[in-house]
């Protein structure tokens, strides 16, 4: 199609007095899809303008009537839907019946032939969905007969009855499962509460179906539905009828239905319900499991089943594992209490030891969580080993087994079988990122939280529990594994790995004894592996896990120095190791050991004449000789934490002197030179680390290199601002500019880095203040800005945040060089220059924090402007900044109410400047993430305002008295003209409501957000549906719950406000 | 626990005989396995190796120049002890890893060490290989780390250097001093002399270092210096004059056979001393300024290694003299605590139980399986009766083993 063709063409679709065009309609829409670029976006645009248009509904019927293009339908369906969501109450009645008839006509007439229904099932499943729309504004009230109409029309057709299934399977869902924030509360119980008065009619059905029905998919569809009914519907359809029975007879053996029957069965099995249906709930278990053990016989090898299975058969095994795991976690106690079931009992252990063996992570996460759940449960019922020769005065008391608890002695066989669960299949407790970092190094990152440590931190868990249960037990599974590793059986780099994560995970939970003689053990029996295997990268490993495994004993270390030594020399020896990963391998773990061990480097041992620093520090050229930077940079972290712990304050500084000298050595060559060549310079990471590692006592080293770095600072922002100059802003992406930059990012991270560490907010402000804002203000305002770091800014927040009062005097200063050349490069728009933004309000947020003073002292105008910056930071969409600019007002309004003198001016000028700006947010969808803090704010503010608290008249022409009148007021106008779309009733519940719930976030939160759902939709003359008699009598309640509370209080309601019980 | 600490000590993954990375033999607490060969005669295996095999230099000067190694074979290189001799000539490993040579310690002086070797006295500074190619110098760490690039003089190193070809060489580089003092040259403008013997390649590092005088002084295009390192005779005069008049402080010295070529890993043909070893090893005197490393509470060797034994007799005195007391035997106690009820008594009734604790202890220590303190307490633990029975069927052993223990 040509280009001008599809724009004129465009032209007649839009045309709503001419008839319409299906075949040119179906030629955009195959446009859209098939073709691209400029083509595309046309067609695109034709169709969105199309879709909105007021009057595109009414073209609806037409398409699906006549057009062959099944996208061309869903686009109509589209346009049909959007007009129900918003428009449904200003369509006139007849139209909505209208749409109504044609909808239903149109399912009924799909669904009713099962072949056209299996053909078509996209297309029905979209109509049901409009159904369910309609159906959220119609039923009850304008459809008091859906649920036995649907329910009548079921009983005439098995096909139509399969799709009915569907639809009363996503009204569940839309009314129970999505509801919020999709309806308004009021509305949402006033469905739920029709659904379960008429859901006998529903239940019969399904009972029906299943009960007679010979049809596979109607039945399937029946117990989709069933499924979503399950967690809502009163527990007498469960247990008070034969479901039961009828899922684990008829239907569990079924290969067809097992898996959907097992989704119901482990819903019913969540239920808590109190003791009256104990009884079902055995039979539940009894029923199942041994219909479980005819499909599934006990000795089935479950890892190998599942590997072969077909998708069906592994969804049937995780299904199977949500069931007993939900069962067991909630019922179990019901089950032991019956000594005939507990070979029962133990049959479902063992299928869920069988199935955590299964090589699927996510079925293992779900055995874990019940594992974990039952040995924390038993060591906290009894936490007392089974192994533990108990301590000699408890020995004549407790004589072992026959005081074992009833729970554990049962349990005991199948706690043995998991532990070997857990230590055949520990998790990978680090991740290693390797990543190119700013300046192009490639760096490992630690990564925090990913799915693989979280799984650790379960299984150590669990492991550690299990291990307090029976330590014995523990160690021998784990030295017959490693045994295994040795003899070969089981060798291989994976297997030695989780073996060893597995030992390093139970570190503190053996008494410290035994677990001294079982770290002997382990650590001969893998320097034996080392010494037997051959080849680099078979020793290299053995090597990596051996250092592992010690560095998770710090309290081990910490108990043998001679030991703790050797590794360190050790770990010496293999910084020169040229091997893969051999040289990470010695920095982390030496980093590790320093700091659990750290005091232990800077005392004079048993047998030694010096601290083993002093030796550290002697040969600490030739340590670090081969290693590379960031290597360097770990061990000088590590040096740091060691020398961190020398108490002796002169001692230190000596230490620190020796530690810094390579450093400093370099550093001042380069100083030396930097006169003649900038190229030399580099960044202090090495400082940064050390700083980092050191605290406050880097301040004899930051002395020292401080004046001279600052200056570096200074020659490099010249550099750089004449390059720009010279040549543009493009240049500072260059390599030389941007190491540049790097130095001075650096400065600053280690400058805010000591500041935030420092102890001393006096001497920090007296000494080292002054000349960094002399260094770095000046050439931060002056420069253009794309070379203005934002460091700047958030080293200015640090520094406001740890100096506090101190740094009141300066604030002046720094907001003359920062505030308003920043404020320029953030105001055009909400995105340029992000770093910038955040950092800005992160200053703000500091020094409204912590030097509040300083604001009050700047002229008006300026505070004006810092208010401004605060109103424009919580209107961003980029979420950090918007709830920085929240929390900054949160905390100036409390701040401000302090101050008597500023305050009521500070209100009577801002008050309802800072709501309307407020509520521009609160309205607005795409900010619903700060609903919470927001929340916050307006209750605080409308407390203000009914408390009296301020004091002067907020509006010239009112007295002070009325304040909270005026306000409801002013809000009033201001919704009725933001939303004319909405009844003047709804807004004035809404600002009502505002003010009732002002005590409760959370019902307010949830007020707004019922708001919010009337905004999207026209509520025209019709409001019975809102529901807002109920809202309003909700309002009502919570205003006297409110004011009860109130005078509860003695004091807290004026004298004048006191209902008086008798008026004598 | 001693025990342990030994088997640690001597772990490794390369498992090269006297690697200068792990303590000298002579003064490491834990004994190193014997190598299968002294250093003398793999010396000598590795030179007549050397007068035999050939090495394709030049096509590994293309490859270090163009860090391009395609088309090699990939042997995976084995370090089995049985290799030993075989020397790395090989394979370097991969990328510029292994390009070095590097030194042994100095066990087995050479008897030919005054006539046969060349000394040089090495600065505190970082090793790395610094190679010429498409007019830019790189250095590589001995892990084959890129560690800098930059301009320099050398042949081929900048663009405004006339000559186009590549440049290898063995360097030292000080961070502090923003020098690369230079080792060993391995290639000088295309020509390679990796398998010329030391003297020569010295002696052509000089004298080229001497045409390209520029090259000690920095500039925007040559912003480190280079320095050549100078050799040394190796008669103790000699070198104590040179350690004498050093300007730096002294990481190390190395010792060169005169014959070797430049062979990759480490090798016996290049040996390393730290300075405060010299006095002992070879007789030479170290003013005090250069025995920074050593450690404090030494001596000499032998009264090294008494130090060491004496400690560890310590320990384990104190050890057992805290158990006799009692004040850490809380887990002794708990676990044996049945035992020792029972055998409570004759502790003190029978006084030569003690001393045959004693014995027992200190035999169990000279035994040279693994034994650990845990399994000492064991030992002491059992039943005197029944190890008193035990050595009357054995006659002599407690005794004799604690004559051994005790001239030991």
């Amino acid at each position: 199609m040509k280009m001008a063709t599809l724009a004129e063409q465009a032209e007649k679709l839009l045309d709503f007095t001419q008839k319409l065009d299906i075949q040119l309609l179906d030629n955009i829409v195959a446009c859209m899809y098939t073709s691209d670029g400029q083509q595309q976006r046309m067609a695109q645009e034709v169709l969105t303008t199309l879709k909105e248009h007021p009057d595109a509904w009414t073209r609806v019927d037409t398409i699906l009537e006549f057009s062959s293009n099944q996208q061309t339908k869903y686009y109509a369906l589209q346009i049909l839907e959007n007009v129900i969501k918003t428009r449904w109450k200003v369509l006139p009645r007849a139209q909505c019946e209208g749409i109504k008839k044609y909808i239903v006509g149109l399912i009924i007439k799909t669904s009713s032939d099962a072949t056209l229904l299996e053909r078509e099932k996209v297309y029905v499943g979209k109509l049901n969905m409009i159904l369910v729309q309609i159906l959220k504004y119609e039923w009850p009230r304008n459809w008091p007969t859906f649920i036995s109409d649907i329910i009548g029309a079921s009983k005439t057709n098995e096909s139509l009855c399969q799709n009915n299934m569907a639809i009363l399977k996503l009204l569940s869902e839309e009314v129970f499962d999505f509801s919020s924030g999709q309806m308004t509360q009021a509305k949402a119980k006033h469905l739920k509460d029709t659904m379960c008065s008429e859901f006998s009619q529903i239940f019969q059905l399904c009972q029906f179906v299943m009960d007679n029905s010979q049809n596979a998919p109607l039945v399937g569809a029946t117990l989709e539905t069933l499924l979503r009914f399950l967690n809502w519907i009163p527990l007498g359809y469960i247990f008070e009828t034969k479901l039961i029975t009828t899922l684990i007879y008829k239907f569990l053996n079924v290969p067809m239905f097992r898996n959907i029957t097992m989704k119901c069965l482990t819903e019913i099995a969540g239920v808590q319900a109190s003791q009256t249906y104990d009884e079902q709930f055995l039979q539940l278990f009894t029923l199942g499991m041994n219909q479980l053990k005819q499909m599934l016989p006990l000795e089935t090898n479950i890892k190998e089943a599942y590997q072969g299975g077909t998708d069906d058969e592994q969804n049937f095994i995780q299904n199977l594992s949500l069931f007993l795991c939900t069962f067991l976690k909630e019922h179990a106690l019901l089950v032991e209490k019956k000594p005939e079931l507990n070979t029962l009992l133990m049959e479902a252990l063992h299928y869920l030891i069988l199935i955590s063996h299964v090589e699927e992570v996510e079925i293992f996460k779900i055995c874990l969580e019940y594992w974990s759940s039952l040995a924390s449960e038993l060591y906290r019922e009894n936490p007392f080993s089974d192994s533990s020769s108990p301590p000699l005065i408890f020995s004549s008391l407790r004589v072992q087994n026959q005081e074992l608890p009833m729970r554990r002695q049962l349990y005991n066989p199948v706690l043995s079988r998991v532990r070997l669960v857990m230590i055949s299949r520990m998790a990978k407790p680090e991740e290693v990122l390797v990543v190119e970092n700013d300046q192009g190094e490639v760096v490992r990152e630690f990564m925090k939280d990913t799915d693989s440590i979280n799984l650790y931190k379960n299984m150590r868990e669990t492991l550690v529990y299990l291990t307090h249960l029976d330590y014995t037990d523990t160690e021998n599974i784990m030295t017959e594994k490693l045994h295994n590793q040795v003899n070969g059986t089981e060798w291989s780099w994976k297997n030695l790995n989780t073996i060893c994560w597995a030992i390093g995970s139970i570190s503190g939970a053996m008494h410290e004894d035994d677990e001294k003689r079982f770290l002997v053990t382990v650590i001969k029996d893998l320097l034996g592996l080392c010494e037997q295997k051959r080849g680099k990268d078979n020793k290299a490993i053995i090597a990596s896990n051996i250092m592992y495994v010690v560095g998770q004993y710090p309290r081990f270390l910490r108990a043998h120095w001679r030991f703790l030594k050797t590794v360190v020399n050790k770990l010496f020896e293999f910084m020169h190791e040229t091997h893969d990963g051999v040289q990470d391998m010695a920095c982390d773990t030496f980093i590790k050991i320093a700091q659990k061990c750290r005091r232990h480097f800077v005392q004079v041992q048993v047998g030694e004449v010096m601290p083993f620093i002093e030796e550290i520090l002697n040969g600490i050229n030739t340590i670090i000789c081969d290693l590379q930077p960031q290597q360097v940079h770990t061990f000088y972290e590590a040096v740091g934490l060691m020398i961190g712990a020398q108490v002796d304050q002169v001692a230190q500084e000596h230490l620190i002197e020796r530690y810094m000298l390579l450093p400093n050595q370099v550093w001042d060559g380069i100083i030396n030179q930097a006169t003649h060549n900038v190229q030399v310079l580099k960044d202090p990471e090495t400082n940064v680390r050390a700083c980092k590692a050191l605290g406050h006592p880097y301040v004899v080293q930051l002395g020292r290199i401080y004046l001279d770095m600052l200056n570096v600072y200074k020659v490099m922002s010249e550099n750089i601002s004449s390059a720009i100059a010279t040549n543009g802003e493009s240049v500072t992406k260059q390599p030389l500019i941007r190491s540049m930059r790097t130095v001075k990012k650096e400065t600053l991270k280690l400058i805010s880095g000591w500041v935030n560490r420092s102890t001393d907010p006096q001497m920090v402000a007296d000494n080292f203040i002054l000349p960094l804002l002399e260094a770095v203000l000046l050439d931060y305002q002056r420069n253009v800005p794309a070379a203005r770091e934002p460091e700047v800014l958030s080293t200015m927040a640090t520094i406001v945040n740890s100096l506090k009062s101190y740094i009141t005097k300066d604030i002046p200063q720094i907001f003359d060089a920062v505030f308003e050349c920043t404020l320029t490069m953030i105001n055009k728009d909400f995105e340029e220059y992000p770093e910038h933004r955040t950092n800005f309000f992160l200053l703000l947020q500091a020094v409204t924090q912590h030097s509040f003073q300083a604001l009050l002292n700047i002229p008006p105008a300026q505070f004006k402007l810092v208010l401004d910056s605060i109103i424009w930071a919580f209107k961003h969409t980029m979420r950090n900044v918007a709830d920085t600019g929240l929390e900054i007002l949160y905390v100036l309004l409390q701040n401000i109410s302090r101050e008597e003198g500023t305050a009521q001016g500070f209100y009577q000028t801002y008050l309802t400047d800072i709501l309307q700006h407020l509520f521009s947010v609160v309205t607005d969808s795409s900010h619903t993430a700060g609903l919470t803090m927001q929340a916050t704010i307006l209750a605080y503010m409308f407390n203000l305002l009914e408390h009296g608290k301020i004091t002067v008249s907020l509006n010239p022409s009112i007295p002070a008295m009325q304040n909270a009148v005026f306000v409801q007021e002013f809000l009033l106008s201001l919704l009725k003209t933001a939303f004319p779309h909405l009844n003047e009733q709804q807004i004035k519940i809404f600002v009502q409501g505002l003010f009732s719930f002002d005590q409760d976030c959370n019902a307010l939160k949830e007020h707004i957000r019922d708001f919010l759902v009337q905004i999207r939709e026209f509520a025209g003359e019709d409001l019975d549906d809102l529901f807002l008699e109920e809202r309003e009598n909700a309002i009502r309640q919570a205003q006297d719950e409110k004011r009860k509370q109130q005078l509860a209080v003695p004091g807290i309601v004026g004298p004048h406000e006191v209902p008086e019980d008798m008026q004598d | 626990m001693d025990d342990l600490a030994a088997i640690v000590g001597s772990f490794a993954i390369t498992s090269e005989p006297n690697r200068t990375s792990a303590p000298h033999p002579r003064y490491s607490q834990y004994k190193e396995r014997t190598p299968k060969y002294d250093q003398n005669s793999r010396r000598k295996q590795l030179l007549e190796l050397q007068k035999n095999q050939r090495f394709d230099y030049l096509s590994h000067v293309r490859r270090l120049t163009d860090n391009d190694w395609n088309n090699k074979e990939e042997k995976e290189e084995d370090d089995d002890e049985s290799m030993e001799l075989e020397h790395k000539l090989s394979r370097p490993g991969r990328y510029y890893k292994n390009q070095l040579m590097m030194s042994e310690w100095l066990v087995e002086v050479p008897s030919n060490l005054e006539t046969e070797w060349i000394t040089v006295l090495c600065p505190v500074a970082k090793r790395c290989l610094v190679v010429t190619s498409r007019a830019k110098t790189k250095a590589y760490s001995k892990s084959g780390y890129c560690i800098n690039t930059f301009p320099s003089h050398l042949p081929g190193g900048c663009r405004s250097s006339r000559e186009k070809n590549t440049t290898i060489l063995d360097c030292l580089y000080s961070e502090a001093n923003q020098t690369y003092y230079i080792l060993d040259l391995m290639c000088w403008n295309g020509c390679s002399v990796y398998d010329s013997e030391t003297e020569f390649r010295f002696y052509w590092m000089h004298e080229k270092l001497r045409e390209y005088s520029s090259l000690q002084e920095t500039s925007s295009s040559n912003p480190f210096k280079f320095i050549g390192l100078p050799s040394f005779g190796c008669t103790q005069d000699v070198i104590s004059t040179a350690i004498a008049s050093a300007a730096f402080q002294i990481d190390g010295i190395l010792f060169y056979h005169k014959r070797t070529h430049y062979i990759f890993g480490s090798s016996p043909l290049v040996v390393w001393l730290k300075p405060f070893m010299l006095e002992e090893i070879l007789g030479i005197t170290v003013p005090d300024c250069q025995k920074v490393e050593m450690p404090q509470n030494y001596t000499n060797y032998a009264e090294h290694m008494k130090q060491v034994e004496e400690e560890r007799l310590k320990q384990e005195k104190l050890r057992e003299e805290r158990q006799k007391q009692g004040d850490t035997g809380k887990k002794f106690r708990q676990r044996h605590g049945r035992r020792r009820k029972e055998a409570g008594e004759m502790d003190t009734s029978h006084p030569e139980s003690d001393g045959l604790e004693q014995s027992i202890e200190i035999d169990s220590k000279s035994m040279a399986s693994a034994v650990d303190a845990e399994a000492l307490e064991q030992i002491i633990d059992i039943d005197p009766k029944s190890v008193t029975s035990a050595v009357e069927s054995a006659p002599g052993l407690g005794i004799v083993d604690l004559s051994v223990a005790v001239t030991n």
